[in-house]
């Protein structure tokens, strides 16, 4: 099989000997590596507006929206806002293990990027639109514990609230009802989310290199992460899950994290997310979708809750993810380190004994580890 | 829409010899069916339109559920798939999405009376 070699005198190998062996303190990649490479890619995706929300995409949307990120004003005791829990400097997460507003939810804080990818939202999923995402933390008596009435209310009586609505919707908040208005502030707020896109990272140069075969470009990715490259799309299998340009195949699986939570109980994951998508009025199937015809929620639709469900978080985006701890849906792994560990020494007891047979512990030597990090670090 | 058209042509002529499609032979039946779109890709929605075309002139069943699976992986689909009887031996089928690379068994169970059958076959996704 041809063999693809990359390293800091790859170049000079390359010209002189096709196909190139593989040479000491060099990484090589088959054809079969690098089109599962090349697969992550490319970045950033084109910005395609939000058919279900009539703003997407709007300037005037995005800039209302960041002002109610921003704000307290949606929060009922105005001490509180998105970004208690979704702070720019730390990528839009908190860097705590469960994020505290009013009281400590049991949940860690996921950080918002890409957020126009996704199919789901939220760890179990409970949403599927963005703007349905961002109504539920105003809604939730642990975040900011208001009610449509309250913060329609408080937008009809601010004058620059007021304003900016009018402007974004075309539409007076005094005529507008409480649901209309707090689905029109998610669907802003959503408008703003959705220009938070990561930047094209070093792994993306590489990968971009490898596409054109610039061995210089190559040569510049670190060595060690290249061959976590090499672990994550073959031994570690990890490219299963964590797949295509966003890292995600946008779905749950079971990681084996504990799901008895906190606070008490179990955390009922995907399962309780089928639950909660059903009842809720936000959702793509509903009044509120601006455009059912090119967006008629055909996940939403055929979502199956079965038992495997249970326990069921979000496998999410890797891009960013050296920035985001801690990690798991409850914050449970403080390091990426750790991350990669818990699963070279997964606990297969723990995981679901209905689930699929996907995981396995992967042994990784501490060697493996180290590259596995400084791979995920260039995401 | 150049690509819906195709498939709907395909479907009209799905129980002719050399239609385009796959074709899984059940007793006294055949199944013919193609994707929508053609081409699967991990992660992204598809439908199938699927014909049940008769061997020997007798009744053909009616096509109850499709599903599939990932054997070795021991999950299915996270999505139920829908069946909608549009015309006599004609179905189509919409819900289906492959959440991970590798080998999926797609799987079509049937129903005449009380009997049940099955046909399946292997779809790999890279």
């Amino acid at each position: 099989m041809r063999r693809l070699l990359f390293g800091p005198i790859a170049g000079l190998l390359f010209v002189a000997t096709t196909p190139p062996a593989i040479a000491n303190g060099n990484i090589s990649f088959t054809e079969i590596e690098k089109a599962a490479i090349l697969s992550h890619g490319p970045w950033p995706p084109k910005f395609r507006p939000d058919p279900s929300n009539r703003v997407s995409g709007k300037k005037s949307a995005v800039t209302f929206g960041r002002e109610l990120f921003r704000s307290r004003f949606l929060s009922r005791s105005r001490r509180h806002s998105c970004l208690t829990c979704h702070n720019p400097d730390l990528a839009y997460a908190d860097g705590l293990t469960r994020s505290s507003a009013i009281a400590t939810v049991d949940r860690n804080a996921i950080a918002l990027a890409n957020l126009r990818l996704n199919r789901w939202y939220g760890w179990d999923g409970s949403s599927d639109n963005l703007w349905a995402q961002s109504i539920r933390p105003i809604l939730d008596p642990r975040e900011m514990n208001a009610t449509a009435g309250l913060v329609a209310e408080r937008i009809r009586s601010d004058v620059p609230f007021s304003r900016g609505y009018k402007n974004v919707f075309d539409s007076n908040p005094k005529s507008d009802d409480n649901q209309k208005i707090l689905v029109n502030l998610g669907k802003a707020l959503a408008a703003f989310q959705e220009t938070i896109v990561t930047p094209p990272s070093r792994f993306d140069e590489f990968r971009s290199a490898l596409e054109n075969n610039n061995l210089k470009k190559i040569g510049r990715y670190p060595l060690a992460a290249k061959r976590g490259l090499k672990t994550f799309i073959g031994k570690g299998k990890c490219n299963l899950c964590h797949l295509g340009p966003n890292f995600t195949n946008g779905e749950f699986d079971d990681a084996g994290v504990r799901y008895f939570k906190a606070s008490g109980g179990v955390d009922k994951g995907r399962y309780g997310g089928i639950q909660n998508l059903k009842k809720s009025p936000y959702t793509l199937l509903g009044k509120f979708n601006d455009n059912p015809k090119n967006a008629p929620g055909i996940a939403t639709q055929h979502v199956a809750r079965s038992h495997q469900s249970w326990g069921q978080f979000r496998v999410p985006s890797l891009r960013n993810i050296s920035k985001t701890a801690p990690f798991m849906h409850d914050g449970s792994v403080p390091t990426l380190r750790d991350v990669v560990r818990h699963y070279s020494e997964l606990n297969e007891e723990r995981l679901h004994l209905d689930g699929s047979g996907l995981l396995r512990r992967l042994n990784l030597s501490e060697r493996e580890i180290s590259d596995l990090v400084a791979f995920l670090k260039t995401l | 829409m150049a690509a819906m058209a195709s498939v709907d042509d395909a479907w009209s002529q799905s129980c002719q010899k050399n239609a385009p499609g796959q074709r899984l032979v059940g007793n006294p039946f055949q199944l013919w069916f193609q994707t929508d779109p053609k081409k699967i890709r991990v992660g992204e929605f598809f439908k199938l339109h699927v014909s049940i075309c008769s061997i020997d002139g007798s009744t053909l069943p009616k096509l109850l559920k499709v599903n599939a699976g990932m054997p070795t992986h021991g999950h299915g689909m996270n999505y139920r798939p829908t069946v909608e009887n549009l015309a006599p031996g004609k179905f189509l089928a919409k819900g289906l999405m492959m959440h991970m690379a590798g080998k999926w068994l797609l799987r079509f169970e049937f129903g005449q009376g009380d009997k049940v059958t099955h046909l399946q076959t292997t779809v790999t996704l890279k």
